[in-house]
């Protein structure tokens, strides 16, 4: 979404752009092979200018290279000794990880300047790879968001993936007392997650509480449910940034509960102002649900001031693009 | 069907390989698949670039995130799959400039062994015209079919596709 809105952006401001798209399996005994293919690339005479978003496309050598930094390759970094920690402490694990870091830092520092999307992405680039970067919010790519009605559904719409905890969220409607809703809108990367997710459901009889739409819905359907929703549900464990349902909520005018565990949210989302910040915990969870609930004039007010925040930000495309370039 | 229609990456041209890919493209969408195109860069700089590079092709990763590979030309077809079929843009041209370029005999069958290797394990070779038959033929000995799209009507393309990703 980020890569498609720069794209479309750089060339209405007369650019002439190419999206580079390279498959690359994030299972840790194929990295090693593909970041060799990756940095062995030579497109320095077909560009004048090189933008790397994703890890680790910012292998690629070019003179003129600015990296616009979303995440790093986590299970090597700060998710390491957690439970999303995907290389094992193994001889070749470890291995594996140091050339990720070594590999990492050597392009990093090729960089004429390196931006990161978040207050939280900079902090870890700092900690890990000792990088200074500049922080730069990302946009939305096409901001169409518009606020119908404070309806009785909380709305969650994001790839449906462990770290995004839609299950706490499935577990929290276990302790509303209210006739709170919630909607889970996003693509179900596992089919052990769709089972584990189902499960939680059927178990504890959330049929008429919860409902789950496993695929990617269209943009306009997204919107059509934003406008409608109570307020938007958003609480990954340490996201890398304020991710998009934030500030497309915020767009909306609808207030964001988060988690105060959940990262770069909580660069946008403040507690009592624009959303809530609730412990990862389900009944907490679950009494911030039935607060807006009960009172959907405090989610008016809530979600208004969350849309005055991300106005006073100055989040625009027109800056980014002045300052990726010059 | 999950479709990547692989191509070299020529940015900012318009020629016969951007035109097949994009009406390719739209046509899978058309019939339901889902399709993305992916580039791959390549550059023969010199002799020693030309095989380091196409190993490099084939380090690529799209088994997991593809039930098929349709590749359009030399050599970003070298990218590993096992559903993979060839559908060849340009490829006399890519011979001609090889032959152009003054290429180590050594090197060039180096080459040609290292693309029928790719080549053999693909699940259909088609080509534009006549004249890359004559080239796969002579540089590569295989054997190929002509497979050109004579409409835009649907049941012409209905064909072709039925044809690719068989």
């Amino acid at each position: 979404m980020m890569v498609d809105g720069l794209n479309e952006q750089l060339k209405e401001f007369g650019h002439q752009t190419e999206v580079l798209k390279i498959p690359f399996l994030s299972c840790y005994p194929a990295m090693p092979a593909q970041m060799k293919a990756i940095r062995s690339f030579r497109i320095s005479d077909k560009f004048d200018k090189l933008i790397a978003v994703r890890t680790p496309s910012y292998l690629i050598k070019h003179p003129e290279k600015v990296i616009w930094f979303i995440h790093h390759h986590r299970g090597a970094y700060d998710f390491l000794g957690t439970e999303y920690q995907d290389i094992p402490d193994t001889k070749s694990g470890r291995n594996i990880r140091s050339q990720i870091i070594e590999e990492d830092n050597k392009a990093l520092r090729e960089a004429e300047k390196i931006f990161a999307n978040s207050r939280e992405v900079q902090n870890r680039l700092k900690t890990f790879n000792h990088i200074d970067a500049e922080v730069l919010y990302p946009p939305l790519a096409n901001n169409q968001f518009y606020c119908q009605e404070y309806g009785d559904f909380l709305f969650y719409p994001s790839r449906v993936v462990h770290h995004k905890r839609q299950h706490l969220a499935i577990e929290a409607m276990k302790y509303t007392k209210s006739n709170v809703k919630l909607l889970i809108a996003g693509q179900i990367e596992k089919k052990e997650m769709a089972a584990f997710l189902e499960k939680i459901i059927k178990v504890n009889g959330l049929f008429h509480k919860v409902m789950l739409i496993n695929k990617w819905i269209s943009e306009g359907e997204k919107v059509s449910f934003m406008a409608k929703a109570l307020a938007c549900v958003y609480i990954p464990f340490v996201e890398d940034s304020y991710g998009y349902p934030t500030l497309e909520a915020f767009s909306a005018k609808k207030p964001v509960i988060t988690c105060m565990d959940s990262g770069g949210t909580l660069e946008l989302v403040q507690d009592n102002e624009t959303g809530f910040i609730s412990a990862p915990d389900p009944r907490e969870l679950a009494n911030c649900f039935d607060q807006l609930y009960f009172d959907k004039k405090l989610a008016k007010r809530l979600g208004e001031a969350g849309y005055e925040k991300m106005k006073s930000m100055n989040i625009s495309w027109e800056y980014v693009i002045r300052r990726l370039l010059h | 069907m999950k479709i990547a229609i692989v191509q070299n990456l020529n940015p900012f041209q318009s020629g016969k390989t951007e035109m097949i890919s994009n009406l390719l493209m739209n046509k899978l969408k058309e019939f339901g698949h889902e399709t993305e195109l992916i580039h791959i860069p390549f550059v023969i700089q010199n002799e020693k670039e030309l095989i380091r590079q196409l190993k490099t092709v084939q380090l690529l990763h799209l088994q997991t995130f593809f039930d098929k590979v349709i590749a359009l030309e030399i050599p970003a077809c070298f990218v590993r799959h096992s559903n993979k079929t060839l559908w060849l843009v340009n490829s006399a041209s890519f011979f001609q400039e090889l032959e152009k370029k003054n290429i180590k005999q050594s090197l060039i069958r180096k080459f040609i062994s290292f693309s029928q290797k790719s080549i053999g394990s693909c699940s259909g070779l088609f080509v534009l015209s006549k004249i890359d038959c004559v080239f796969l033929k002579k540089y590569l000995e295989k054997d190929c079919e002509i497979l050109f799209p004579i409409s835009n009507q649907k049941e012409e393309w209905e064909r072709v596709v039925k044809k690719l990703i068989l």
